[in-house]
Protein backbone atom coordinates (compact mmCIF):
# COMPACT_ATOMS: atom_id res chain seq x y z
CA UNK A 1 0.00 0.00 0.00
CA UNK A 2 2.61 2.85 1.17
CA UNK A 3 4.94 1.70 -1.86
CA UNK A 4 2.40 2.27 -4.28
CA UNK A 5 1.49 6.00 -2.82
CA UNK A 6 4.89 6.69 -3.22
CA UNK A 7 5.41 5.72 -6.40
CA UNK A 8 2.37 7.72 -7.71
CA UNK A 9 3.70 10.88 -5.64
CA UNK A 10 7.00 10.84 -7.43
CA UNK A 11 5.20 9.29 -10.99
CA UNK A 12 3.09 12.78 -10.86
CA UNK A 13 6.07 15.13 -9.38
CA UNK A 14 7.63 13.77 -13.19
CA UNK A 15 4.97 14.50 -15.14
CA UNK A 16 4.57 17.86 -14.03
CA UNK A 17 8.51 18.35 -14.05
CA UNK A 18 8.31 16.94 -17.92
CA UNK A 19 5.30 19.15 -18.50
CA UNK A 20 7.59 21.87 -17.09
CA UNK A 21 10.42 21.30 -19.45
CA UNK A 22 8.36 21.06 -22.46
CA UNK A 23 6.90 24.58 -22.33
CA UNK A 24 10.04 25.70 -21.08
CA UNK A 25 11.44 24.63 -24.34
CA UNK A 26 8.82 25.21 -26.59
CA UNK A 27 8.47 28.72 -25.26
CA UNK A 28 12.26 29.06 -25.45
CA UNK A 29 11.76 27.88 -29.20
CA UNK A 30 9.35 30.37 -30.24
CA UNK A 31 11.60 32.78 -28.87
CA UNK A 32 14.86 31.87 -30.66
CA UNK A 33 13.20 31.21 -33.81
CA UNK A 34 12.88 34.60 -35.47
CA UNK A 35 16.21 35.11 -35.28
CA UNK A 36 18.26 31.84 -36.22
CA UNK A 37 15.38 31.91 -39.61
CA UNK A 38 16.88 35.36 -40.41
CA UNK A 39 20.18 34.61 -40.13
CA UNK A 40 19.31 31.40 -41.86
CA UNK A 41 17.68 33.27 -44.79
CA UNK A 42 20.05 35.95 -45.05
CA UNK A 43 22.57 33.41 -46.47
CA UNK A 44 20.35 32.12 -49.03
CA UNK A 45 19.23 33.77 -52.25
CA UNK A 46 15.70 34.46 -53.02
CA UNK A 47 14.62 31.30 -54.25
CA UNK A 48 15.79 29.18 -51.44
CA UNK A 49 14.43 31.15 -48.98
CA UNK A 50 10.69 30.82 -50.94
CA UNK A 51 11.32 26.63 -51.71
CA UNK A 52 13.47 25.71 -48.99
CA UNK A 53 12.47 27.84 -46.16
CA UNK A 54 13.70 25.80 -43.10
CA UNK A 55 16.65 24.21 -44.24
CA UNK A 56 20.41 24.99 -44.47
CA UNK A 57 21.06 26.36 -48.01
CA UNK A 58 22.35 24.15 -51.01
CA UNK A 59 23.97 27.46 -52.23
CA UNK A 60 25.50 29.62 -49.38
CA UNK A 61 25.46 33.10 -50.37
CA UNK A 62 27.17 35.72 -48.63
CA UNK A 63 26.85 38.13 -50.92
CA UNK A 64 23.36 39.91 -49.11
CA UNK A 65 25.91 41.33 -46.27
CA UNK A 66 28.01 43.77 -49.24
CA UNK A 67 24.63 44.18 -51.11
CA UNK A 68 23.04 45.89 -47.87
CA UNK A 69 25.96 47.49 -46.33
CA UNK A 70 26.27 49.51 -49.51
CA UNK A 71 23.56 49.45 -51.89
CA UNK A 72 20.75 49.45 -49.67
CA UNK A 73 22.55 51.71 -47.05
CA UNK A 74 22.81 49.83 -43.90
CA UNK A 75 26.65 50.49 -43.90
CA UNK A 76 25.83 54.05 -43.33
CA UNK A 77 23.14 53.60 -41.06
CA UNK A 78 24.90 51.27 -39.01
CA UNK A 79 27.62 53.56 -38.16
CA UNK A 80 25.56 56.59 -37.45
CA UNK A 81 23.54 54.78 -34.82
CA UNK A 82 26.28 53.78 -33.39
CA UNK A 83 27.95 57.06 -33.37
CA UNK A 84 24.95 58.92 -32.08
CA UNK A 85 24.23 56.07 -29.45
CA UNK A 86 28.09 56.04 -28.41
CA UNK A 87 28.30 60.24 -27.78
CA UNK A 88 25.00 60.19 -26.42
CA UNK A 89 25.50 58.12 -23.79
CA UNK A 90 28.90 59.28 -22.92
CA UNK A 91 27.50 62.56 -22.94
CA UNK A 92 24.71 61.39 -20.12
CA UNK A 93 27.57 59.73 -18.10
CA UNK A 94 28.98 62.46 -17.35
CA UNK A 95 26.27 64.91 -16.88
CA UNK A 96 23.19 63.29 -15.17
CA UNK A 97 25.69 61.80 -12.13
CA UNK A 98 26.82 65.97 -12.06
CA UNK A 99 23.07 66.45 -11.49
CA UNK A 100 22.22 63.29 -9.03
CA UNK A 101 25.32 64.30 -7.00
CA UNK A 102 23.80 67.29 -6.25
CA UNK A 103 20.60 66.57 -5.44
CA UNK A 104 21.44 63.36 -3.73
CA UNK A 105 24.35 65.37 -1.51
CA UNK A 106 24.78 68.96 -1.85
CA UNK A 107 20.93 70.51 -2.08
CA UNK A 108 19.92 70.33 1.68
CA UNK A 109 16.05 70.68 0.76
CA UNK A 110 16.08 68.58 -2.54
CA UNK A 111 12.34 66.91 -2.76
CA UNK A 112 11.39 69.51 -5.14
CA UNK A 113 14.10 69.53 -7.02
CA UNK A 114 14.11 65.80 -6.91
CA UNK A 115 10.40 65.89 -8.29
CA UNK A 116 11.39 67.88 -10.80
CA UNK A 117 13.58 66.07 -12.34
CA UNK A 118 12.12 62.59 -12.18
CA UNK A 119 8.86 63.93 -13.70
CA UNK A 120 10.21 63.49 -17.26
CA UNK A 121 9.79 59.78 -16.76
CA UNK A 122 6.09 59.52 -16.75
CA UNK A 123 5.82 61.75 -19.90
CA UNK A 124 5.55 59.15 -23.16
CA UNK A 125 7.93 60.92 -25.44
CA UNK A 126 5.13 61.22 -28.09
CA UNK A 127 4.28 64.91 -26.36
CA UNK A 128 7.90 66.44 -26.27
CA UNK A 129 8.96 65.07 -29.49
CA UNK A 130 6.67 66.69 -32.07
CA UNK A 131 7.44 70.13 -30.34
CA UNK A 132 11.50 69.47 -29.50
CA UNK A 133 10.89 69.20 -33.58
CA UNK A 134 9.52 72.81 -33.60
CA UNK A 135 12.37 73.78 -31.18
CA UNK A 136 15.30 72.28 -33.23
CA UNK A 137 13.58 73.90 -36.34
CA UNK A 138 13.70 77.37 -34.68
CA UNK A 139 17.20 77.27 -33.51
CA UNK A 140 18.07 75.65 -36.93
CA UNK A 141 19.69 72.57 -36.11
CA UNK A 142 17.20 70.43 -37.42
CA UNK A 143 18.58 67.34 -39.57
CA UNK A 144 22.10 67.60 -38.01
CA UNK A 145 23.77 65.30 -35.44
CA UNK A 146 23.34 67.23 -32.88
CA UNK A 147 20.06 67.91 -33.31
CA UNK A 148 19.35 63.86 -32.35
CA UNK A 149 22.11 63.58 -29.88
CA UNK A 150 20.45 66.07 -27.84
CA UNK A 151 16.83 65.09 -28.10
CA UNK A 152 18.60 61.11 -27.14
CA UNK A 153 20.26 63.21 -24.16
CA UNK A 154 17.37 64.87 -23.32
CA UNK A 155 14.89 62.14 -22.67
CA UNK A 156 16.65 60.02 -20.99
CA UNK A 157 18.21 62.40 -17.87
CA UNK A 158 14.86 61.68 -16.05
CA UNK A 159 15.15 57.88 -16.02
CA UNK A 160 19.21 58.08 -15.56
CA UNK A 161 18.84 60.81 -12.25
CA UNK A 162 16.19 58.78 -10.48
CA UNK A 163 18.65 55.49 -11.30
CA UNK A 164 21.81 57.55 -9.73
CA UNK A 165 20.24 59.44 -7.05
CA UNK A 166 19.09 56.10 -5.53
CA UNK A 167 22.58 55.46 -5.97
CA UNK A 168 24.46 57.79 -4.37
CA UNK A 169 22.07 57.89 -1.45
CA UNK A 170 23.49 54.61 -0.34
CA UNK A 171 27.32 56.29 -0.86
CA UNK A 172 28.48 56.76 3.19
CA UNK A 173 28.33 60.17 4.00
CA UNK A 174 32.07 59.59 5.75
CA UNK A 175 33.51 59.71 2.24
CA UNK A 176 33.13 63.28 1.66
CA UNK A 177 33.94 64.09 4.50
CA UNK A 178 36.97 62.38 5.18
CA UNK A 179 38.17 64.29 1.85
CA UNK A 180 36.50 67.98 3.00
CA UNK A 181 38.67 67.04 6.20
CA UNK A 182 41.58 67.04 4.21
CA UNK A 183 41.27 70.11 2.12
CA UNK A 184 39.08 68.77 -0.98
CA UNK A 185 36.84 70.83 -2.85
CA UNK A 186 33.69 69.02 -4.00
CA UNK A 187 34.52 69.47 -7.54
CA UNK A 188 37.60 67.16 -6.81
CA UNK A 189 35.69 64.98 -4.54
CA UNK A 190 33.23 64.50 -7.26
CA UNK A 191 35.58 63.15 -9.63
CA UNK A 192 37.88 61.50 -8.11
CA UNK A 193 35.72 59.62 -5.16
CA UNK A 194 32.16 60.10 -5.72
CA UNK A 195 32.13 58.74 -9.88
CA UNK A 196 34.05 55.62 -9.54
CA UNK A 197 32.06 54.63 -6.80
CA UNK A 198 28.85 55.06 -8.82
CA UNK A 199 30.73 52.36 -11.60
CA UNK A 200 27.48 49.63 -10.67
CA UNK A 201 24.54 52.67 -11.30
CA UNK A 202 26.27 53.85 -13.83
CA UNK A 203 27.09 50.79 -16.25
CA UNK A 204 23.03 50.14 -15.97
CA UNK A 205 22.28 53.68 -16.92
CA UNK A 206 24.95 53.63 -19.25
CA UNK A 207 23.44 50.67 -21.19
CA UNK A 208 19.94 51.29 -21.03
CA UNK A 209 20.96 54.66 -22.64
CA UNK A 210 23.01 52.70 -25.43
CA UNK A 211 19.85 50.37 -25.73
CA UNK A 212 17.81 53.00 -25.92
CA UNK A 213 19.60 54.95 -28.59
CA UNK A 214 20.30 52.35 -30.83
CA UNK A 215 16.80 50.75 -31.01
CA UNK A 216 14.95 54.33 -31.26
CA UNK A 217 12.85 54.74 -34.37
CA UNK A 218 10.36 57.06 -33.78
CA UNK A 219 12.84 59.97 -32.76
CA UNK A 220 15.16 60.11 -35.49
CA UNK A 221 11.68 59.08 -37.91
CA UNK A 222 10.73 63.11 -37.06
CA UNK A 223 14.19 64.34 -36.31
CA UNK A 224 16.10 63.51 -39.50
CA UNK A 225 15.15 63.30 -42.85
CA UNK A 226 18.70 63.42 -44.13
CA UNK A 227 19.61 60.37 -45.92
CA UNK A 228 23.53 60.70 -44.71
CA UNK A 229 22.49 60.99 -41.00
CA UNK A 230 19.76 58.37 -41.00
CA UNK A 231 19.86 55.48 -38.35
CA UNK A 232 19.73 51.61 -38.79
CA UNK A 233 15.60 51.51 -37.31
CA UNK A 234 15.52 54.11 -40.73
CA UNK A 235 16.91 51.52 -42.63
CA UNK A 236 14.74 48.38 -41.86
CA UNK A 237 12.03 50.78 -43.25
CA UNK A 238 13.53 51.70 -46.45
CA UNK A 239 14.03 47.55 -47.13
CA UNK A 240 10.54 47.13 -46.37
CA UNK A 241 9.90 50.28 -48.70
CA UNK A 242 12.30 50.02 -51.08
CA UNK A 243 13.46 46.22 -51.91
CA UNK A 244 10.50 44.43 -50.28
CA UNK A 245 10.91 41.16 -52.33
CA UNK A 246 14.39 41.08 -52.17
CA UNK A 247 14.20 38.47 -48.47
CA UNK A 248 18.09 37.69 -48.48
CA UNK A 249 18.65 41.10 -48.82
CA UNK A 250 16.03 42.19 -45.57
CA UNK A 251 17.23 39.06 -44.11
CA UNK A 252 21.02 40.56 -43.82
CA UNK A 253 19.43 44.19 -43.02
CA UNK A 254 17.85 42.44 -39.84
CA UNK A 255 21.08 40.61 -38.83
CA UNK A 256 22.76 43.86 -39.20
CA UNK A 257 20.35 45.79 -36.93
CA UNK A 258 20.17 42.85 -34.43
CA UNK A 259 24.09 41.99 -34.22
CA UNK A 260 25.56 44.37 -31.98
CA UNK A 261 22.70 44.15 -29.05
CA UNK A 262 23.50 40.92 -28.91
CA UNK A 263 26.88 40.36 -28.56
CA UNK A 264 26.23 43.35 -26.21
CA UNK A 265 23.63 40.85 -24.26
CA UNK A 266 25.58 38.08 -24.41
CA UNK A 267 28.43 39.53 -22.97
CA UNK A 268 26.42 42.24 -20.03
CA UNK A 269 23.63 39.40 -19.98
CA UNK A 270 23.12 40.28 -16.04
CA UNK A 271 23.79 44.23 -16.45
CA UNK A 272 21.35 44.53 -19.56
CA UNK A 273 18.46 42.59 -17.55
CA UNK A 274 18.84 44.65 -14.76
CA UNK A 275 18.80 47.84 -16.47
CA UNK A 276 16.22 47.16 -18.65
CA UNK A 277 14.19 46.26 -15.72
CA UNK A 278 14.62 49.07 -13.35
CA UNK A 279 13.93 51.43 -16.64
CA UNK A 280 10.99 49.77 -16.89
CA UNK A 281 10.16 49.51 -13.52
CA UNK A 282 9.63 53.23 -13.25
CA UNK A 283 7.44 53.74 -16.45
CA UNK B 1 31.95 80.89 2.32
CA UNK B 2 31.88 77.15 1.93
CA UNK B 3 27.44 77.52 1.45
CA UNK B 4 28.40 80.63 -1.51
CA UNK B 5 31.14 77.97 -2.80
CA UNK B 6 28.24 75.34 -3.21
CA UNK B 7 26.01 77.09 -4.52
CA UNK B 8 27.74 78.00 -7.59
CA UNK B 9 28.80 73.90 -7.63
CA UNK B 10 25.38 73.07 -7.39
CA UNK B 11 24.50 75.41 -10.28
CA UNK B 12 27.41 74.59 -12.26
CA UNK B 13 26.58 70.85 -11.67
CA UNK B 14 23.39 71.09 -12.50
CA UNK B 15 23.15 73.33 -15.67
CA UNK B 16 23.86 70.82 -18.36
CA UNK B 17 20.94 68.48 -17.40
CA UNK B 18 18.95 71.34 -16.64
CA UNK B 19 19.22 72.79 -19.47
CA UNK B 20 18.42 70.29 -22.02
CA UNK B 21 15.83 68.58 -19.45
CA UNK B 22 14.17 72.12 -19.27
CA UNK B 23 13.73 72.65 -22.96
CA UNK B 24 13.35 69.45 -24.76
CA UNK B 25 10.79 68.34 -21.68
CA UNK B 26 9.06 71.13 -19.40
CA UNK B 27 8.85 73.35 -22.22
CA UNK B 28 8.71 71.23 -24.82
CA UNK B 29 5.48 69.79 -22.78
CA UNK B 30 3.93 73.53 -22.23
CA UNK B 31 4.46 74.28 -26.08
CA UNK B 32 2.69 71.00 -26.83
CA UNK B 33 -0.85 71.98 -24.66
CA UNK B 34 -0.39 76.11 -26.06
CA UNK B 35 -0.26 74.25 -29.55
CA UNK B 36 -3.37 71.87 -29.21
CA UNK B 37 -5.35 75.08 -28.86
CA UNK B 38 -4.23 76.29 -32.53
CA UNK B 39 -4.71 75.32 -35.81
CA UNK B 40 -1.55 75.06 -37.42
CA UNK B 41 -0.50 72.99 -40.34
CA UNK B 42 3.31 72.88 -39.41
CA UNK B 43 4.68 76.08 -40.56
CA UNK B 44 3.37 79.41 -41.74
CA UNK B 45 0.81 81.11 -39.41
CA UNK B 46 -1.49 79.59 -36.95
CA UNK B 47 -4.48 80.79 -35.64
CA UNK B 48 -5.83 80.44 -31.90
CA UNK B 49 -9.05 78.22 -31.82
CA UNK B 50 -9.35 77.02 -28.05
CA UNK B 51 -10.61 73.91 -27.33
CA UNK B 52 -11.73 73.53 -31.35
CA UNK B 53 -8.93 70.75 -31.40
CA UNK B 54 -10.40 68.40 -28.19
CA UNK B 55 -13.79 68.70 -29.66
CA UNK B 56 -13.07 67.79 -33.44
CA UNK B 57 -11.22 64.46 -31.42
CA UNK B 58 -13.76 63.70 -29.23
CA UNK B 59 -16.46 63.62 -32.42
CA UNK B 60 -13.90 61.75 -34.68
CA UNK B 61 -14.45 58.08 -35.63
CA UNK B 62 -11.46 57.48 -36.52
CA UNK B 63 -10.01 58.51 -33.37
CA UNK B 64 -11.89 56.25 -31.27
CA UNK B 65 -10.96 53.50 -34.06
CA UNK B 66 -7.53 53.91 -33.07
CA UNK B 67 -8.37 54.38 -29.30
CA UNK B 68 -10.04 50.98 -29.58
CA UNK B 69 -6.95 49.25 -31.59
CA UNK B 70 -4.60 50.11 -28.79
CA UNK B 71 -7.14 49.36 -26.14
CA UNK B 72 -6.93 45.55 -27.91
CA UNK B 73 -3.30 45.88 -27.42
CA UNK B 74 -3.47 46.15 -23.81
CA UNK B 75 -5.80 43.91 -23.47
CA UNK B 76 -3.95 41.09 -25.71
CA UNK B 77 -0.56 42.09 -23.38
CA UNK B 78 -2.17 42.35 -19.59
CA UNK B 79 -3.88 38.80 -20.29
CA UNK B 80 -0.98 37.02 -22.44
CA UNK B 81 2.46 38.32 -20.95
CA UNK B 82 1.51 37.98 -17.70
CA UNK B 83 0.17 34.68 -16.76
CA UNK B 84 2.78 33.52 -19.10
CA UNK B 85 5.67 35.09 -18.09
CA UNK B 86 4.44 34.38 -14.55
CA UNK B 87 4.05 30.99 -15.41
CA UNK B 88 7.33 30.38 -17.22
CA UNK B 89 9.41 32.23 -14.22
CA UNK B 90 7.38 29.77 -11.73
CA UNK B 91 8.25 26.51 -14.10
CA UNK B 92 12.09 27.88 -14.18
CA UNK B 93 12.46 28.53 -10.49
CA UNK B 94 10.95 24.88 -9.79
CA UNK B 95 13.87 23.04 -12.60
CA UNK B 96 17.04 22.59 -11.80
CA UNK B 97 18.81 22.24 -15.37
CA UNK B 98 18.53 24.67 -17.54
CA UNK B 99 18.14 28.27 -15.93
CA UNK B 100 20.65 30.27 -17.70
CA UNK B 101 19.87 29.03 -20.90
CA UNK B 102 15.75 29.48 -20.62
CA UNK B 103 16.56 32.84 -19.18
CA UNK B 104 18.60 33.81 -21.87
CA UNK B 105 16.26 33.15 -24.53
CA UNK B 106 13.09 34.51 -23.01
CA UNK B 107 14.88 37.54 -22.33
CA UNK B 108 16.08 38.44 -25.66
CA UNK B 109 13.59 39.46 -27.37
CA UNK B 110 13.60 42.21 -25.46
CA UNK B 111 16.99 43.97 -26.42
CA UNK B 112 16.53 44.25 -29.91
CA UNK B 113 14.98 46.88 -31.85
CA UNK B 114 11.24 46.93 -31.69
CA UNK B 115 11.70 47.97 -36.04
CA UNK B 116 13.55 44.55 -36.24
CA UNK B 117 11.07 43.06 -34.95
CA UNK B 118 8.36 44.40 -37.11
CA UNK B 119 10.78 43.64 -40.41
CA UNK B 120 11.44 39.71 -38.92
CA UNK B 121 7.77 39.17 -38.51
CA UNK B 122 6.56 41.05 -41.55
CA UNK B 123 8.97 38.76 -43.08
CA UNK B 124 7.45 35.56 -41.16
CA UNK B 125 3.69 36.45 -41.80
CA UNK B 126 4.50 37.12 -45.68
CA UNK B 127 2.25 34.64 -47.65
CA UNK B 128 4.92 34.65 -50.59
CA UNK B 129 7.18 33.23 -47.97
CA UNK B 130 4.18 31.12 -46.19
CA UNK B 131 5.89 30.38 -42.89
CA UNK B 132 3.12 31.07 -40.76
CA UNK B 133 0.72 29.60 -43.00
CA UNK B 134 3.04 26.36 -43.65
CA UNK B 135 3.33 25.87 -39.88
CA UNK B 136 -0.32 26.21 -39.60
CA UNK B 137 -1.22 24.01 -41.72
CA UNK B 138 2.12 21.50 -40.65
CA UNK B 139 0.55 21.21 -37.10
CA UNK B 140 -2.82 20.58 -38.44
CA UNK B 141 -4.36 24.20 -37.78
CA UNK B 142 -4.75 24.69 -41.34
CA UNK B 143 -8.23 26.04 -41.29
CA UNK B 144 -6.42 29.04 -39.46
CA UNK B 145 -4.28 30.56 -42.40
CA UNK B 146 -5.03 34.26 -43.34
CA UNK B 147 -3.97 36.92 -44.85
CA UNK B 148 -2.16 38.43 -41.85
CA UNK B 149 -0.49 41.61 -43.36
CA UNK B 150 -3.55 42.64 -45.65
CA UNK B 151 -7.33 41.65 -43.93
CA UNK B 152 -8.41 44.38 -42.20
CA UNK B 153 -10.48 41.98 -39.54
CA UNK B 154 -7.41 40.44 -38.05
CA UNK B 155 -4.45 42.54 -38.72
CA UNK B 156 -4.57 44.45 -35.29
CA UNK B 157 -3.66 41.07 -34.33
CA UNK B 158 -0.71 40.89 -36.84
CA UNK B 159 0.97 43.97 -35.46
CA UNK B 160 0.04 42.91 -31.48
CA UNK B 161 1.06 39.51 -31.26
CA UNK B 162 4.49 40.66 -32.24
CA UNK B 163 5.00 42.98 -29.79
CA UNK B 164 3.30 40.95 -27.02
CA UNK B 165 5.82 38.17 -28.04
CA UNK B 166 8.85 40.95 -27.95
CA UNK B 167 8.00 42.28 -24.23
CA UNK B 168 6.86 39.34 -22.66
CA UNK B 169 10.18 38.62 -21.28
CA UNK B 170 10.21 41.95 -19.29
CA UNK B 171 7.31 39.92 -17.31
CA UNK B 172 8.99 37.13 -17.18
CA UNK B 173 12.27 38.42 -15.23
CA UNK B 174 10.38 40.82 -12.69
CA UNK B 175 7.97 37.52 -12.10
CA UNK B 176 11.03 35.54 -11.67
CA UNK B 177 12.71 38.00 -9.05
CA UNK B 178 9.50 38.18 -6.92
CA UNK B 179 9.35 34.58 -6.83
CA UNK B 180 13.14 34.20 -5.90
CA UNK B 181 12.49 36.57 -2.99
CA UNK B 182 9.87 34.43 -1.63
CA UNK B 183 11.88 32.43 1.21
CA UNK B 184 12.48 28.93 0.52
CA UNK B 185 10.88 28.31 3.77
CA UNK B 186 7.34 29.20 2.41
CA UNK B 187 7.16 27.08 -0.95
CA UNK B 188 9.30 23.89 1.22
CA UNK B 189 6.41 23.95 3.77
CA UNK B 190 3.55 23.44 0.84
CA UNK B 191 5.11 20.76 -0.53
CA UNK B 192 5.54 19.12 3.25
CA UNK B 193 1.85 20.01 4.05
CA UNK B 194 1.19 17.52 1.09
CA UNK B 195 0.94 20.16 -2.13
CA UNK B 196 1.67 19.30 -5.59
CA UNK B 197 3.65 22.08 -7.83
CA UNK B 198 0.57 23.40 -9.07
CA UNK B 199 -1.71 23.67 -5.93
CA UNK B 200 1.67 25.52 -4.53
CA UNK B 201 1.49 27.67 -7.31
CA UNK B 202 -2.05 28.66 -6.96
CA UNK B 203 -2.53 29.11 -2.98
CA UNK B 204 1.13 30.64 -2.17
CA UNK B 205 2.68 32.15 -5.37
CA UNK B 206 0.39 34.56 -6.45
CA UNK B 207 -1.25 36.23 -3.34
CA UNK B 208 2.56 36.60 -2.87
CA UNK B 209 3.15 38.33 -6.46
CA UNK B 210 0.10 40.21 -6.39
CA UNK B 211 1.84 43.61 -6.21
CA UNK B 212 3.88 42.65 -9.17
CA UNK B 213 1.21 41.39 -11.04
CA UNK B 214 0.04 45.05 -10.51
CA UNK B 215 3.64 46.86 -11.84
CA UNK B 216 2.79 44.18 -14.41
CA UNK B 217 0.04 45.97 -15.77
CA UNK B 218 1.01 49.09 -15.42
CA UNK B 219 4.24 48.62 -17.51
CA UNK B 220 1.40 46.91 -20.03
CA UNK B 221 -0.74 49.84 -20.17
CA UNK B 222 2.03 52.55 -20.76
CA UNK B 223 3.97 50.33 -22.99
CA UNK B 224 0.89 49.80 -24.99
CA UNK B 225 -0.01 53.71 -25.43
CA UNK B 226 3.69 54.13 -26.53
CA UNK B 227 3.70 51.18 -29.00
CA UNK B 228 4.48 52.90 -32.78
CA UNK B 229 7.59 51.09 -34.43
CA UNK B 230 5.91 47.52 -35.42
CA UNK B 231 2.78 48.27 -36.44
CA UNK B 232 4.39 50.84 -38.76
CA UNK B 233 6.88 48.64 -40.28
CA UNK B 234 4.71 46.15 -40.76
CA UNK B 235 1.08 47.41 -42.35
CA UNK B 236 2.11 51.70 -42.04
CA UNK B 237 -0.74 51.20 -39.73
CA UNK B 238 -3.12 50.14 -42.77
CA UNK B 239 -4.93 48.60 -44.49
CA UNK B 240 -6.77 52.41 -43.70
CA UNK B 241 -6.64 52.52 -39.99
CA UNK B 242 -7.28 49.06 -39.19
CA UNK B 243 -4.21 48.43 -37.68
CA UNK B 244 -2.98 51.95 -36.80
CA UNK B 245 -2.76 52.88 -32.78
CA UNK B 246 -3.12 56.17 -31.62
CA UNK B 247 0.57 57.03 -31.86
CA UNK B 248 0.07 56.28 -35.43
CA UNK B 249 -3.28 58.67 -35.81
CA UNK B 250 -0.87 61.15 -34.59
CA UNK B 251 2.53 60.43 -36.71
CA UNK B 252 -0.48 60.53 -39.79
CA UNK B 253 -1.69 64.06 -38.71
CA UNK B 254 1.25 65.79 -37.89
CA UNK B 255 4.21 64.80 -40.13
CA UNK B 256 2.15 63.56 -42.78
CA UNK B 257 -0.80 65.34 -43.53
CA UNK B 258 0.48 68.83 -42.57
CA UNK B 259 -2.34 69.19 -39.62
CA UNK B 260 0.17 69.31 -36.54
CA UNK B 261 -1.85 70.99 -34.22
CA UNK B 262 -4.39 68.21 -34.44
CA UNK B 263 -1.53 65.93 -34.55
CA UNK B 264 -0.31 67.00 -31.07
CA UNK B 265 -3.77 67.21 -30.04
CA UNK B 266 -3.86 63.89 -30.09
CA UNK B 267 -0.13 62.93 -28.57
CA UNK B 268 -1.76 64.79 -25.56
CA UNK B 269 -3.99 62.25 -25.25
CA UNK B 270 -1.61 59.68 -24.86
CA UNK B 271 -0.25 61.54 -21.76
CA UNK B 272 -3.23 62.38 -20.73
CA UNK B 273 -4.60 58.46 -20.13
CA UNK B 274 -1.02 57.47 -19.17
CA UNK B 275 -0.94 60.01 -16.42
CA UNK B 276 -4.16 58.99 -15.34
CA UNK B 277 -3.59 56.15 -15.44
CA UNK B 278 -1.11 55.32 -13.21
CA UNK B 279 -2.24 57.75 -10.89
CA UNK B 280 -5.55 55.90 -10.61
CA UNK B 281 -4.48 52.77 -10.72
CA UNK B 282 -1.60 53.33 -7.85
CA UNK B 283 -4.28 55.19 -5.98
CA UNK B 284 -6.78 51.81 -6.42
CA UNK B 285 -4.62 48.98 -5.55
CA UNK B 286 -1.86 50.97 -3.20
CA UNK B 287 1.40 51.55 -3.50
CA UNK B 288 3.73 48.92 -5.42
CA UNK B 289 6.95 47.70 -4.14
CA UNK B 290 9.93 48.75 -5.53
CA UNK B 291 13.27 46.46 -5.83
Amino acid sequence: MRMSTLTAAAAKRKIARILMYSILIAYSALCLFPFFWSLLSSVKDNTEILVRSLSLPEVWRFDNYPKAWTDAHMGKYFINTGLYAAISTTTLLIITPMAAYVIARVVKRNLLLYTFYTLGIMIPIHATLLPSFILMRGLGIINTRPSLMLAYIAFNISMSVFILVGFMRTIPKELEEAAFVDGATRTYTFFRIIYPIAKPGLATIGILAFLNHWNDFLVPLILITNDNLKVITQGLQELRGQYGQDYGLMTAGIVLSFIPVVILYIVFQEQMIRGLTAGALKG
Amino acid sequence: MKRRRDIVFSIGFLSPTLILYCTFVIYAICLAFYYTLTDWSGIGDKSFIWFANYKQLVLDPEYWQVTKNSFTLVLLAILIQNPVGLLLAFFISRITKGYRFFRSAIFLPVVIPAATTGLMFSLLLNNDLGIMNGFLKAIGLGFLQQNWLTDPKIVIYSVALPQVWQYLGIHFVIYLAAIQSIPKEVIESAFIDGANSFQTFWKVVIPLVWDVIQIGIILNVTGALKAFDIAWIMTWGGPGISSSYISILMFRYAVKSFNFSYGITIAMTILIYSVTFTVVFRKIFGKSPID
